[in-house]
């Protein structure tokens, strides 16, 4: 490329600015293992809620605290690499647009919403084990929920076409 | 740095503008996340990473994990804004050409 690139060259950068976006917000961003924890901590808490309805309240306690836990610290250079990340997981604004951020946040929402109902009504059929039978249900679909998560952490496309 | 105004000379390199991309979209990234990314060898990233930071856009710091020694990219405050600003350039030209070719579709219609 010279001093003024060509409409062309400017078009193929565009495309690779947009392209090297929707890499840093790709499904990549976390170890593997992050993925086998949380579903492994959604199915410990769904059996554990049915055998010891009584530690309900500990267990939201543990749930919240993993999560804080996978949330914050991998924000840290040293802590995040230790723990296999090779890039802070959470993208910077340019990354995630807000529109994109907050379609991540519906995806959440509606995550559970949809946990809240499958479990009320188990729960009034008297299906025995409902919480296990929901986090098994939310762990089975997890690819689903990641694709949409992915979806909607892609950033805005650099380049606009015609 | 500026052309036009906007337009970054330092980012008219396709290399550059790759590594300036992918840490625009992390907060941090390991120097072998980047490597790997764009496809660079090391000396080859070193060497780029080294002309971004004499134009203080992009920062490095080294430390260890564990025993391991490890080095973690940034890009400054300085580094965004010339993207940003480089991007915004790039789409004016791409949306001048697509506005002057629409203008003439017309005429070279068959």
């Amino acid at each position: 490329m010279g001093s003024q690139p060509s409409p062309e060259e400017a078009a193929e950068a565009l495309q690779e600015v947009t392209e090297r976006r929707q890499q840093a917000a790709g499904p990549d961003a976390h170890p593997k293992w992050t993925l086998w924890v949380v579903g492994a901590l959604a199915i410990g808490v769904g059996v554990a809620s049915d055998l010891r309805p009584d530690l309900g309240t500990s267990l939201l306690y543990v749930l919240a605290a993993a999560a804080l836990l996978l949330t914050y610290l991998p924000r840290s250079k040293r802590l995040g690499s230790a723990m296999g990340y090779r890039r802070s997981p959470d993208p910077r604004p340019v990354g995630m647009p807000a529109r994109a951020r907050a379609l991540r946040l519906v995806v959440f929402l509606a995550l559970i919403a949809l946990v809240a109902v499958a479990s009320v009504l188990l729960r009034t059929w008297d299906v025995p084990y409902p919480a296990t039978i929901g986090s098994a249900a939310v762990v089975a679909t997890m690819p689903l929920w990641h694709r949409l998560l992915r979806r909607a952490a892609h950033g805005p496309r650099a380049v606009r076409r015609g | 740095m500026a052309d036009r105004g906007e337009l970054d000379q330092a980012l008219l390199d396709p290399t550059r503008l790759s590594i300036v991309s992918v840490l625009a979209s992390a907060r941090w990234a390991e120097f072998g996340y980047v490597r790997d990314s764009v496809r660079l060898s090391d000396s080859a990233l070193s060497k780029q990473v080294g002309t971004l930071g004499k134009l203080g856009y992009v920062e490095t710091e080294k430390g260890y994990v564990g025993k391991r020694p490890r080095t973690w990219l940034n890009l400054t405050r300085a580094g965004r804004e010339a993207l940003s600003a480089h991007v915004a350039a790039l789409q004016r030209i791409a949306a001048d050409a697509e506005e002057s070719g629409a203008r003439h579709r017309p005429e070279t219609r068959e």
